[in-house]
């Protein structure tokens, strides 16, 4: 299963935050990918409390994910802990 | 590539959020206020002369200058406001038809007392009074707007304070153009008008640009900076500074107009620092957002020279230089910010409206904000707008109408790119890619 997760992070590569136009995975957004026999769940922040991008970024990284997962049942959950800020951005 | 466990700082922030008005509302300010700079440098190319101390028109530089603070400036900061505001308070635009209503006040009550100036019709003031109830319109949005706020940050203080000379100020603007028709209310109208630009300028304008900077470029730029006590000092020299000129030149005759100049003039280096902390923290390369904030940095030291060169009596006290330190403000500073946000928030306010996978599935590749207008006509903008500004400096300061007329056609063009640009992105909402 550690196969796929370099998979779904190239997968969450292709979701980019437009409007930062900088993939979530380069964000730091992503805070967690937690891979069973029939579920993805991703963990993923946003750069602010209550943008309305939550549910677009969401939407797409669901869709992205849905292109590898196989079988598997894909869910997206959104977290608050640690807010992000732009040290996370990966260099 | 996880991220890994942090402190938490304190986030930036977005444009938007799920309180924001109808994308209709700010960006019906943007066109009109992309037109009004259009009209205002296209009037500057083509009647250099009348700017000039040899063809010297009052009204007719008085009509020019009202289309660039109210048309151009004021127009794209209360878009600007009335999307931000919402997502600086995390509450939904307080009464939006109050904003509506403002904006047709404001284009009708514009085009009434630029009209009336350029007409050289009697009685002006009284299209001022539309202009004064378009204010008044936004106000009572903002003011319960605000006044609902959960919480009331960094930057929201400054925009707080903003909107509280805005209401000083058109006051002030409204019983000026009244006394110059009927000369009862004021023993010295010239301290009046120095409280009144200034009000304007640095009041409402420079602390709404200062406080939206700590907030849009650090966001664009991809930059952290906790440390904001160069900011609090440029909010606090700043306000005094503006305070005790507006005081002084309402009530004694702007005699300590040096020292006030230069407590602004201290604020405003404090500001620089604070800006040069994000520039230099950024993660991100310049873009035209922020080759034009950089631009807009420039302009504002320029400014600030001026002002301290007139009020220390360094420079000849002539209409000429007075024009140029007005000139360096609205074209030099204030333009080139605007230009900078303008350039990344039209388009995201558009990709949400069409583009977003939460409010309908897209049938093919989402397109990025950057495919929504064109960022070799932002550069091209930039690169008209830099030259253009320092040849009008040059053609006020040396009267030379040819400097003038060149400056002119230059920023022309540069508005025309800006049209361009905003017609690129508003063309998305009736012909999205997908069809």
């Amino acid at each position: 299963m550690d196969n796929l997760k370099p998979l779904i992070l190239l997968a969450l590569r292709s979701v980019v935050d437009p409007e930062l136009m900088m993939d979530i995975v380069t964000l730091g957004l992503i805070y967690g990918i937690d891979l069973t026999d029939d579920k993805i769940h991703l963990r993923l922040t946003l750069t602010t409390r209550g943008c309305p991008l939550g549910e677009s970024i969401q939407a797409m990284a669901e869709e992205a994910l849905a292109g590898i997962a196989g079988s598997r049942r894909v869910t997206v959950e959104t977290v608050w802990d640690p807010p992000w800020n732009s040290l996370m951005v990966a260099d | 590539m996880i991220a890994p466990s942090m402190p938490a700082p304190p986030v930036s922030a977005g444009m938007a959020s799920p309180e924001s008005p109808p994308v209709s509302i700010p960006l019906r300010h943007f066109v009109a206020a992309a037109a009004a700079f259009w009209i205002f440098a296209a009037v500057l190319a083509w009647t250099p002369d009348r700017f000039l101390g040899f063809g010297f028109d009052a009204k007719w530089v008085l009509g020019a200058v009202h289309t660039l603070t109210l048309g151009w400036i004021t127009m794209t900061i209360f878009g600007v406001l009335s999307q931000l505001t919402t997502v600086l308070w995390e509450v939904p635009l307080a009464g939006p038809r109050w904003v509506t209503t403002g904006w047709w006040l404001l284009v009708i009550g514009l085009i009434g007392f630029v009209g009336h100036l350029w007409g050289h019709a009697e009685r002006y003031w009284t299209t001022a009074v539309i202009l004064v109830a378009a204010v008044i319109c936004y106000l009572v949005s903002f003011i319960r707007t605000m006044a609902s706020a959960r919480r009331i940050d960094w930057t929201g203080w400054h925009l707080v304070l903003s909107v509280s000379y805005l209401s000083l100020l058109i006051t002030l603007g409204f019983l000026l153009a009244y006394d110059q028709q009927r000369g009862i209310l004021f023993s010295d109208p010239p301290g009046v008008l120095i409280a009144h630009i200034h009000l304007a300028l640095i009041g409402w304008v420079s602390l709404t640009i200062m406080g939206v900077s700590y907030r849009l470029v650090s966001m664009f730029a991809l930059s952290h900076d906790d440390s904001q006590w160069a900011g609090r000092t440029a909010f606090a020299a700043i306000n005094t500074g503006l305070v005790g000129m507006a005081v002084d030149s309402l009530f004694f005759h702007h005699r300590f107009l040096p020292l006030w100049a230069w407590t602004i003039a201290a604020g405003y280096a404090a500001y620089l620092l604070q800006m040069r902390n994000i520039f230099h923290a950024r993660l991100r390369k310049l873009d035209p957002a922020l080759s034009f904030t950089l631009l807009a940095l420039l302009g504002g030291i320029v400014w600030a020279g001026l002002g301290i060169g007139i009020a220390m009596a360094w420079l000849p006290d002539t209409n000429e230089i007075r024009a140029a330190y007005l000139f360096t403000a609205l074209v030099g500073w204030i333009t080139p910010f605007i230009l900078g946000q303008i350039f990344k928030i039209v388009p995201f306010l558009i990709w949400l409206e069409v583009y977003s996978p939460a409010k309908k599935k897209q049938p093919g590749p989402i397109p990025m904000m950057q495919d929504l207008t064109s960022p070799r006509a932002a550069w091209a903008q930039l690169a008209f707008m830099a030259p253009g500004i320092y040849l009008g400096i040059a053609g006020f300061c040396l009267e030379s109408s040819g400097l003038l007329r060149a400056s002119g056609l230059l920023i022309w063009a540069a508005a025309t790119l800006l049209l361009f640009n905003t017609g690129k992105a508003m063309r998305h909402l009736w012909r999205p890619i997908h069809g």
